[in-house]
């Protein structure tokens, strides 16, 4: 980590829009250096929070800075230190791909040209056609390149590879470490393919509810979570059973499968011990981690 | 195994080229759930301890290994410094980083605890299914003779 | 029935047919007021009558509304597959026809209009009405891609109508000649019915693009298999290129200013979806404005340069809001309001011209075109007045204004709110007047000081949407 300085800071914020409350009291700061996934069900609030940093949003309630500064007065220096795609967007679609290129551009102070060269051979986007013919798959990689063009510090995806086939998936999540070697900036993924985001980010932020409801380290969070599964090699298991720090318990007469969040596993294995007890842990992968922790917050 | 494909626009890991030996072959599951600088700091020790690692061999730099295995170069530099720490390598200033000599009394140890380790689950299965010491006794010894370390080949039955 | 009422449904729920309602009851009014201007027409001479063909203009309406609605699904692939989707259509089209006609038979049972009907006319005319309808369905299906020229069509033959002597003629026989004009009527009546029927149609349209009513593009992603209707023209590549650099250099010298960028990039954006639109700008926006000049020209409630300006006003303050997108550019907040009054300004500027060109055109329009126009039975043709363009220039902000702070609301409602707000406009111009308004007494200062406020209203809803609400993107 090159700054200890968080590059976006968020105090208590909440949003409400008429009867319905996005986001309820949002305490978070952003480091840079870190590939943060945003994860989280639909309507949780990711796409608001992100609004929030970027400035589209005022808050009702709560501080959002960004770069120092209060998100919603974010000059112009500032905001173009930023990068957002989001997949809903709607792009000039009487432009071509080159015009819409260049006019992006042409408000930014530096446009990395060999990476849109690239960017556009790799992903095939012909630079002759019309953005309201594209498909929806190109049209989300173009919208990326308009993010990532301009190196941002600050970028910021928003379902970035919904839309993309899996080539086209595993294309871009290499792009994005090439863009990522380069110190102190931050990449903010929102986004529901766990399989794809999980390789890459080093950093999750879980929210549900409007609320962040897990903010670690990816391999953190993988760690503390145990699968484990208990096999009695002698008489069958006790009828009540209970174990400290158990999320789930499935069990039958003789097996448990049994789902830990950072248990005590030396005394987890004595009472396996005590119960002649055959062990086997495995790790949860991101996927299931998820649902776990989403089902527990019920 | 799992497939593991090498990345798209870095062409140069789909053959072992000469003269870049320095190839480093990582098996590594991404969706698991064991963290991968985890299952990096393993499958390394696991080289270290089988020979396929040696000491004074240069690991592959951080940039190119999170390029080959298309992960985020934080891991690579994660699992290096935890590696660095236990004392597997060494920073070599403005060269890069080797594998360190370990002494053998503690690499034998590390060596049985991780057989043990295997064994362990192989116990365990043997007694729920019922079977004897000296059962196993015998399995284990057939299967001793089976493969022999030193030429890594099977043996004529 | 139940595909029957799940196509019930379909009649209010498209934004489509809503623009068919919209022409049908325009249509109802012509012929309304038609009626209510008896005395340019020979009523007294009753070989001349057509009253009854009369309701011929809106069933035709009806008919391709209709049409269009059972095109709409059969040019989606899937409709292929589901079952009875031949029948059901047919059977949704029978029943619209039936009830359309016998409630215009029922109609000229009850007003007979200066003629005695016998029972058996009443038989003739609801089958005539039927057949009309009829061979309107039957032709929006056929020439599926035409369909845009229908509401112009519409728009030009409703003045016509009184000219031709050919409708009398069709009443002469109808009320006169009636076992053979029933057999005519049910024998094209049966083969139509016979035709829809078939796989025939269904296959010849399934997967054809499905044309909209409305001149310009459906909202994303509501109709995959519609292609929208011929824009998009791309300039000339030298031209284009030209126009591009002229804006591109401009925005790119200024990069580091956060305002004058912004407001380069917000003309260029309007001008180019204006000129990639260059068709229908120039081809169908003069038409449409031509129609309804001879269409308002021939209601006689409504004052036609009052409409006129009040109708460019409004629909110039649309091009406030227009050229949205959501790409994340670099602008802040002061950006963004210069950006919002930039967008004014160009619309104005538009607007400005194409008012220019119109009175312009109808001041040098040729004698013959003139007495074509004076078709419509009591009036004369009327030309612009360039004077009156305070009009526009005071509901034009009004309009943007309004529709920044409402722009949530849907297009269907802004559409109808606009609609009523011309009309409102249009025909009251005369009573306001009356009243005495300030801006009715045509003096400068009060004038000036409308426009003014118009302005400051315009720029107080920019600077509260802009600066203290939450933005949605669409820069």
């Amino acid at each position: 980590m090159s700054d200890f300085e968080p590059i976006v800071k968020i105090r208590g914020l909440t949003k409400h829009f008429k009867k319905h409350t996005a986001l309820a009291g949002v305490d978070l700061d952003i480091y840079p250096g870190r590939i943060i996934g945003l994860l989280g069900p639909n309507g949780c609030g990711k796409s608001t929070l992100i609004r929030h940093i970027i400035g589209l949003y005022l808050p009702s309630q709560g501080t959002c800075m960004t770069f120092g500064k209060n998100a919603a007065d974010l000059g112009q220096k500032e905001l173009c230190r930023i990068g957002y795609a989001h997949q809903e967007g709607q792009l000039l679609d009487w432009m071509n791909v080159e015009q819409l290129i260049r006019y992006v551009s042409a408000f930014y102070p530096k446009w990395n040209k060999d990476l849109e060269l690239r960017y556009t051979q790799d992903f095939e986007i012909r630079m002759k056609d019309r953005v309201g013919s594209l498909s929806p798959g190109q049209r989300q990689k173009l919208a990326i390149l308009l993010a990532i063009g301009h190196e941002p510090d600050l970028l910021i995806l928003d379902e970035p590879a919904s839309a993309l086939d899996p080539i086209a998936r595993a294309q871009f999540l290499e792009l994005l470490l090439n863009i990522i070697q380069q110190e102190g900036k931050i990449i903010l993924i929102a986004s529901h393919i766990l399989t794809d985001v999980e390789k890459i980010i080093d950093h999750v932020i879980m929210m549900n509810g409007g609320r962040i409801i897990k903010n670690q380290g990816l391999d953190n969070l993988l760690e503390s979570y145990l699968h484990v599964r208990l096999t009695s090699i002698g008489k069958e298991l006790p009828q009540e059973l209970s174990f400290e720090k158990a999320l789930f318990c499935q069990k039958d007469n003789y097996q448990a499968l049994i789902v830990f969040e950072t248990p005590d596993l030396d005394s987890f294995k004595a009472q396996a011990e005590r119960l002649n007890c055959r062990v086997d842990i495995h790790a949860l992968p991101l996927e299931d981690l998820y649902r776990v922790i989403m089902r527990s917050q019920h | 195994m799992k497939f593991q494909e090498p990345p798209f626009f870095n062409k140069k890991y789909y053959y072992n080229i000469p003269g870049f030996k320095d190839l480093m072959i990582l098996d590594i599951d991404y969706h698991s759930g064991v963290p991968i600088y985890r299952q990096i700091i393993d499958q390394v020790r696991e080289q270290i301890m089988g020979g396929l690692l040696k000491e004074g061999d240069q690991l592959m730099p951080v940039r190119e290994l999170s390029a080959m295995l298309t992960i985020n170069p934080m891991t690579v530099s994660k699992a290096y410094s935890a590696m660095e720490a236990e004392g597997l390598l060494e920073r070599r200033r403005g060269i890069g980083l080797f594998i360190v000599g370990i002494e053998p009394l503690r690499k034998d140890k590390a060596k049985e605890a991780h057989v043990e380790a295997l064994l362990n689950k192989a116990v365990i299965t043997a007694r729920q299914f019922g079977l004897s010491s000296k059962k196993m006794q015998k399995i284990l010894d057939e299967l001793f003779a089976k493969y022999q370390a030193d030429d890594r080949s099977l043996s004529d039955e | 029935m139940k595909g029957i009422t799940a196509n019930l449904k379909l009649l209010y729920q498209t934004r489509e047919m809503w623009g068919w309602y919209f022409l049908f009851f325009i249509s109802i009014l012509h012929i309304l007021s038609s009626f209510f201007t008896p005395q340019s027409r020979h009523i007294t001479d009753l070989s001349y009558n057509w009253d009854l063909i009369a309701p011929l203009l809106p069933l035709a309406v009806w008919g391709c509304a209709m049409g269009r609605l059972a095109a709409s699904i059969w040019t989606k692939p899937i409709s292929f597959c589901m079952p009875g989707h031949i029948r059901t259509s047919r059977k949704m089209l029978t029943l619209m026809g039936i009830a359309v006609a016998s409630v215009t038979s029922l109609i000229m049972m009850i007003f007979p209009f200066w003629l005695t009907l016998k029972p058996l006319n009443i038989v003739t005319l609801f089958s005539f009405y039927l057949l009309i309808y009829c061979l309107s369905v039957i032709t929006s299906i056929l020439f599926n891609k035409l369909v845009f020229v229908i509401p112009y069509l519409v728009l030009f033959v409703m003045p016509l109508m009184n000219r031709l002597e050919m409708l009398s003629l069709i009443q002469n026989i109808l009320l006169n000649d009636t076992w053979s004009s029933l057999f005519v009527c049910w024998a094209v009546i049966l083969l139509i019915y016979y035709v829809v029927g078939t796989k025939y149609l269904p296959r010849r349209m399934c997967g054809a693009p499905s044309m909209t009513f409305f001149v310009g593009s459906e909202a994303p992603g509501s109709d995959l298999y519609s292609t929208p209707l011929p824009q998009n023209n791309p300039l000339p590549k030298r031209i284009a290129g030209a126009v591009n650099q002229f804006f591109l250099v401009r925005i790119q010298y200024n990069k580091s200013s956060s305002i004058v960028p912004h407001i380069w990039g917000r003309i260029y954006v309007i001008l180019g979806s204006f000129i990639s639109n260059w068709r229908v700008i120039f081809f169908d926006g003069p038409i449409i404005f031509l129609a309804a000049a001879i269409f308002i020209n021939s209601i006689r409630v409504i004052d036609l340069q009052s409409f006129l300006y009040s109708f460019i006003g409004l629909l110039g303050g649309h091009i406030c809001v227009m050229s949205g997108s959501d790409i994340f550019l670099p602008v802040d907040r002061r950006g963004r309001f210069f950006s919002e009054l930039t967008a004014l300004m160009t619309a104005i500027s538009i607007m400005l011209i194409i008012t220019g060109l119109f009175a312009f055109l109808s001041r040098i329009l040729p004698h013959s075109v003139t007495s074509f126009i004076n078709l419509t039975w009591s009036s004369n043709f009327v030309t612009l007045h360039v004077k009156y363009i305070f009009i526009t220039m005071i509901l034009l902000p009004i309009t943007g204004g309004l529709l920044i702070l409402f722009r949530k609301k849907s297009f269907l409602f802004i559409l109808t709110v606009t609609g009523i707000a011309i009309f409102l406009l249009g025909a009251h111009y005369h009573m306001i007047k009356k009243i005495g308004f300030a801006f009715s007494a045509f003096n400068i200062p009060s004038i000036v000081l409308l426009t003014a406020l118009s302005f400051g209203f315009y720029m107080a809803i920019i600077y509260y949407s802009v600066i203290k609400r939450s933005l949605f993107l669409r820069n």
